[in-house]
């Protein structure tokens, strides 16, 4: 135990409650002194149970450890969750749930005379299609009156880019990569532009106004002449509000590229049940736990590799509205499949503090297997990404692939050089073979009937 | 509070649970006003409604 090493996660330093830190393969949380009478709150006023029975909440189990600098009340091992994600990968409508499980819980803390201190989209990630708040810290006491102190945060992490989505522009939620701490009401406002009625000119148009006005930091509620106060039945009201406003926020029907893809595919019907036994038969092959799937769509060939080997999948697709499917499904079935959104040729990259505080995939998580089905053609030609670098960079990530070669007679293809000088002398069933045996062992290839698309198993070398 | 909650963003709130508030205050004026008509009705009628729901500032905060 005492070789085990120990390092504080470099996202964990704003709240002086606590901090979270990995020992060894553990992440563990510490709490600290000057925390313990809110956390024994938690418990003993039955908060933690409420939330955790409702799966609101993640549950923890307190730990015999010394704490990451002597300073612990009591250390914590929450719950594992196999792959943790940002806002900027979620579809609309995970942020949507995000927002509501917050909501859901501070309403809930209320009644417990309790309250959420902050509001941050970080707080939440995702078990089996369920959001779930993962910060223990983030309870404090209700004072009679006071107003709630991460309303702006909120407004900022999710009502201004849910609106955005639904009223501007789906692709919005990605100013979440460049925005930390949510997005600035003032843009949010402007790219609105008027639209999303009376909730938006309250929560976002109104309120950027005010922050203009009165300026964000520096100016302490005390310094008013006048001391703002909300008594606890108006707060629960604007809560109450709040979910409903969130609720209301849907997606109007929206044509993406890749939304109704499986509908109007490449394939005959024979060729995608061959396609599903060729994918299903490679899986079976491997001892395996974790799988990406790059360019899952709506995670129909996902769904095949979570079995008795494989727990979780992990199902990446650049287009939202097939996230979003997929999110649908799994919020109905519980399968234990992340679905993010994830644009392969420009991932999320680390961000915040030394860019360190939120990290990219692959410091996150590592797979034991990548499926990677009809993407190649899109890497290769619309990317004009060399097949070697295509395979070493798969090599790095990954042991074992179940990729699909997509050859210029393929009418996908053809689609792709309709309108483009065709470069790539390279892009030949031969090349792609001799460019992945660099780095791969072919295991084993198979043709899917009535199309010229190869499934290849693969083994790194 | 671990970060600056913005003076700006309070002052909004107030709006904001003032309106909720007040909405939820007419929700429960027409509760009353309601069960104030189906007690009338049933005494008239000689039996009691036992699903006349009481809605208070309390009961709401509670639900």
């Amino acid at each position: 135990m005492s070789n085990t090493i120990t390092v504080p996660d470099p996202g964990s330093f704003r709240d002086p409650s606590g901090v979270v830190f990995k020992k060894g393969s553990k992440l563990l949380r510490q709490v600290n002194h000057c925390y313990s009478k809110q956390y024994e709150s938690l418990i003993s006023s039955g908060l933690y149970d409420e939330l955790t029975e409702q799966q609101l909440m993640i549950s923890h189990r307190e730990v015999e450890d010394l704490g990451l600098d002597g300073n612990a009340f009591k250390v914590l091992e929450p719950t594992c969750i196999p792959l943790i994600s940002y806002p900027y990968e979620w579809c609309f409508g995970q942020l949507k749930d995000a927002a509501l499980t917050t909501l859901h819980i501070h309403r809930k803390a209320l009644k417990r005379n309790m309250i959420l201190k902050d509001a941050s989209a970080y707080n939440i990630q995702f078990m089996r299609g369920k959001a779930m708040h993962i910060d223990t810290l983030s309870f404090d006491f209700y004072i009679d009156g006071e107003p709630w102190g991460a309303y702006g945060q909120f407004c900022r992490h999710f009502l201004a880019p849910l609106f955005l989505m639904v009223y501007t522009d789906i692709r919005l939620s990605q100013l979440l990569r460049v925005y930390i701490d949510g997005l600035p009401l003032d843009l949010a406002s402007k790219l609105l532009a008027g639209k999303g009625g009376f909730a938006a000119k309250t929560h976002i148009h109104w309120h950027a106004k005010s922050i203009l006005q009165h300026g964000q930091a520096g100016q302490s509620m005390q310094s008013s002449t006048r001391k703002i106060s909300i008594n606890k039945f108006k707060m629960t009201a604007m809560i109450d509000s709040l979910i409903a406003i969130v609720n209301k926020l849907k997606l109007r029907g929206i044509q993406t590229e890749w939304g109704d893809y499986y509908a109007h595919t490449n394939y005959s019907y024979l060729a995608a049940n061959q396609k599903k036994e060729i994918v299903s038969s490679y899986v079976a092959k491997l001892s395996l736990s974790v799988t990406w799937d790059f360019g899952a769509n709506d995670g129909t060939y996902s769904r095949l590799a979570l079995s008795d080997n494989c727990s979780f999948v992990a199902a990446f697709d650049i287009d939202p509205i097939a996230v979003e499917r997929n999110h649908s499904m799994i919020r109905n079935s519980g399968e234990n499949i992340l679905p993010l959104l994830f644009d392969l040729t420009n991932p999320s990259p680390a961000i915040g503090f030394a860019n360190r505080e939120r990290g990219m995939l692959e410091t996150r998580q590592k797979p034991d297997l990548i499926i990677m089905l009809a993407v190649i053609h899109h890497l290769a030609i619309s990317n004009n990404l060399p097949l070697g670098m295509i395979a070493k960079w798969l090599a790095s990530l990954c042991e074992n692939l179940i990729i699909e070669f997509v050859p210029k007679s393929d009418s996908q293809v053809k689609v792709l050089l309709a309108t483009r000088e065709d470069i790539f002398p390279d892009y030949t069933e031969d090349c792609f073979e001799a460019a992945f045996g660099t780095w791969f062992n072919i295991i084993e290839k198979q043709s899917i009937a009535e199309s010229d698309r190869i499934i290849y198993l693969m083994q790194r070398k | 509070m671990y970060f600056d909650p913005g003076f700006g963003s309070m002052i909004i709130q107030l709006l904001a649970a003032g309106l909720a508030g007040g909405a939820a205050m007419l929700g429960i004026f027409r509760h009353k006003i309601i069960a104030i008509f189906k007690k009338d009705k049933s005494k008239t009628m000689g039996n009691t409604d036992e699903n006349t729901i009481d809605k208070t500032e309390e009961s709401v905060i509670n639900e």
